[in-house]
């Protein structure tokens, strides 16, 4: 069963003349293990479709479901625990409280998960898989931009999600600092099985998805599988 | 606990603009607290003067005896009887008579309308402490005839003991009687409604200017625990003809409304301090909820919610309102609990303001009440008033829509 489908599912914002459709009418679906990546210009729709299959928005028409459920049919609260337990966000900003610690950061992502267990301890392991076992006391401020985004890796990946959304997340890195953290979302993909979606202009992400799907004005125009991606 | 630790440091990182916030809570919790001390010191000050100086705990006075101003008749006096007396020898701790009535006091060509309190030398300080009594010269005693005046008499007159007043009044019959009775002393009680225009002279002497005789105008009774003024008032009911018996509670409570109209007064600036204080509360966390707009899109991304964020908010409005109210509490409960002790000497107040204090009975020291009920209300208010301040902001805050409050710059 796909981890996620959308079905003729469109988007529009605002109303009359000042109408925009950010998404037409897509259908697709997102199967568990995927190494996916959205691309496209500016404008085409890819944060809005990220925006639907990661529980932030919904449809103004069509269909998504999540797992066997329409998303139509959840409750904010639910909608809230379906993201709090099976998505990963990693945003281009990383997106770290500021107020806590790496460490705390990650522990946030298990807390709003309702994980049970030593959630202190996964946290520090969490960190420790992404190269920053030394760093969990420090906050967000005392980290590198790289650093950052491992600590975001880290608390997307902790909760042992079935999709992670990763929005342009490479977009305010450095070209090493980016392959680094492709190098290790991959190596979470094929290790731990660990769904991947991204929205991406960058080419080096491009060149390391399976699966690449270009929106354009909304639509989409292309969905292409491939068989060995570069490494 | 992840909204507590989150809540707090998100208040204490905007540290200037929270304390900002938070004074006036601080400000509006020690008025209140002050205020309750206060009036509740001022009330029991009048209580305890009332008590101490003219009522007793329990008092028995002609029927429809007037309350208010320098009007002491004598037309109807009361006795008591000798079963009566033993009742009250066995059933209160000390009782007293005494003959109140208004004189017409002359010194050479001045005359002046004077309070006369005839006492009974033996038992009346007994039911009327003379702790915070000075006298210049001597009090009255036994047969001898002599008179003690107010401070305010000594001074209009300009005389002083071994001088010599002519106290001209009615009697209980209606004549009109005269007698030039010596001045044995200044006396000065501390309690303004005596010492602006009073007199004292003992029942021997009274007998013969208002012609008493074994009459009297009040019979004052002192109890061990004020508390049971109600049950001896009421066995005291109908044993003395011709009398009303009235407890300290209705002898004050007339004295304590304009305590009560004080204490309504600081509770409206308490109340505006607060209303300033939630402006300030409601104003900061909606601050903060703009400021941190990706922040709670994040943590909505994450699972958290609407009530979540609501519930974050709040707590940060109640962090400012626990520790603004423990912070007003300290410092007001402080200043109250040093009075509550050492007292304030209002000696000068009471001696420029001597018409303003005519009528109430004051005793000079003034004891503030600390009282931990007012402290612990005045906090619940102060948090109460933080967190209905956070409502607003944190309900906004929970309508961002995820989507776009990640992404916000």
């Amino acid at each position: 069963m796909a981890i996620c489908e959308l079905q003729e599912a469109s988007r529009t914002y605002g109303s009359g003349a000042t109408e925009v459709r950010a998404l037409d009418r897509v259908s697709i679906a997102f199967e568990p293990g995927e190494f996916t990546v959205i691309g496209g210009p500016s404008g085409s729709g890819k944060t809005t479709l990220l925006n639907l299959v990661g529980l932030l928005d919904e449809p103004t028409d069509g269909t998504v479901l999540f797992g066997d459920k329409n998303v139509a049919d959840l409750s904010s609260r639910q909608q809230a625990h379906t993201r709090a337990q099976r998505i990963g966000f990693i945003f281009q900003s990383f997106n770290l409280i500021p107020v806590l610690t790496a460490q705390e950061n990650v522990e946030t992502a298990l807390h709003l998960a309702g994980a049970s267990g030593d959630r202190s301890a996964r946290a520090v392991k969490a960190l420790q898989d992404v190269g920053l076992g030394e760093l969990t006391r420090r906050r967000p401020g005392e980290l590198s931009g790289g650093q950052q985004q491992r600590v975001a890796v880290a608390r997307a990946l902790v909760k042992q999600p079935s999709l992670v959304i990763a929005d342009e997340p490479t977009a305010n890195l450095d070209s090493a600092t980016g392959t680094q953290i492709l190098e290790l979302m991959r190596r979470m993909n094929e290790e731990h099985g660990v769904t991947f979606l991204f929205s991406t202009h960058d080419p080096m992400v491009m060149e390391r998805a399976r699966r690449v799907i270009t929106l354009r004005d909304g639509r989409l125009v292309s969905d292409d599988v491939r068989a060995g991606a570069s490494r | 606990m992840l909204t507590l630790k989150l809540a707090l440091r998100n208040v204490f990182r905007q540290y200037g603009r929270t304390t900002l916030s938070m004074v006036s809570i601080i400000f509006g919790v020690a008025i209140i607290i002050l205020g309750r001390g206060f009036v509740g010191g001022v009330k029991e000050n009048v209580i305890r003067a009332q008590v101490d100086s003219m009522s007793g705990h329990v008092l028995l006075r002609p029927a429809r005896y007037p309350d208010v101003g320098l009007q002491h008749p004598v037309d109807k006096l009361l006795t008591v009887d000798g079963p009566t007396r033993a009742w009250l020898d066995e059933n209160t701790q000390a009782w007293t008579r005494r003959t109140l009535f208004v004189a017409r006091v002359v010194h050479e060509q001045d005359a002046l309308r004077v309070r006369v309190i005839g006492f009974n030398p033996d038992t009346d300080s007994a039911v009327f402490p003379r702790k915070s009594w000075h006298v210049e010269g001597a009090l009255p005693y036994g047969d001898a005839d002599g008179v003690v005046i107010s401070p305010g008499v000594a001074r209009i007159f300009d005389v002083a003991a071994g001088d010599s007043l002519v106290f001209q009044t009615r009697t209980a019959d209606g004549a009109i009687n005269a007698m030039r009775v010596q001045v044995t002393g200044v006396l000065r009680t501390g309690n303004p409604a005596f010492d602006g225009l009073g007199a004292l002279m003992a029942e021997p002497l009274v007998r013969r200017l208002v012609v008493t005789g074994e009459r009297f105008s009040h019979l004052a009774v002192r109890l061990d625990d004020r508390a049971d003024a109600g049950s001896v008032a009421a066995a005291l009911d109908g044993r003395v003809a011709g009398a009303e018996v009235r407890t300290w509670v209705q002898e004050t409570a007339g004295l304590l409304e304009i305590q009560d109209l004080r204490q309504r007064v600081l509770d409206i600036i308490a109340l505006v301090l607060m209303a300033i204080a939630a402006t300030g509360i409601a104003n900061t966390v909606l601050m903060a909820a703009y400021e941190r707009i990706r922040e709670i899109g994040t943590l909505r991304a994450m699972g958290l919610t609407r009530r979540g964020v609501v519930g974050l908010f709040m707590t940060e409005g109640a962090i400012m309102g626990v520790v603004g109210s423990a912070i007003g509490a300290i410092l007001g409960g402080a200043v109250v609990r040093k009075y509550a002790t050492e007292g304030i000497d209002l000696t000068a107040a009471i001696q420029g303001n001597s018409d303003a204090f005519q009528n109430i009975p004051m005793s000079v020291m003034l004891y503030l009440q600390f009282s931990n009920a007012a402290i612990v209300g005045a906090v619940i208010f102060g948090v109460v008033v933080a967190v209905a301040a956070s409502i607003y902001p944190a309900v906004i805050a929970s309508r961002m829509r995820p989507s776009e409050a990640v992404r916000a710059s």
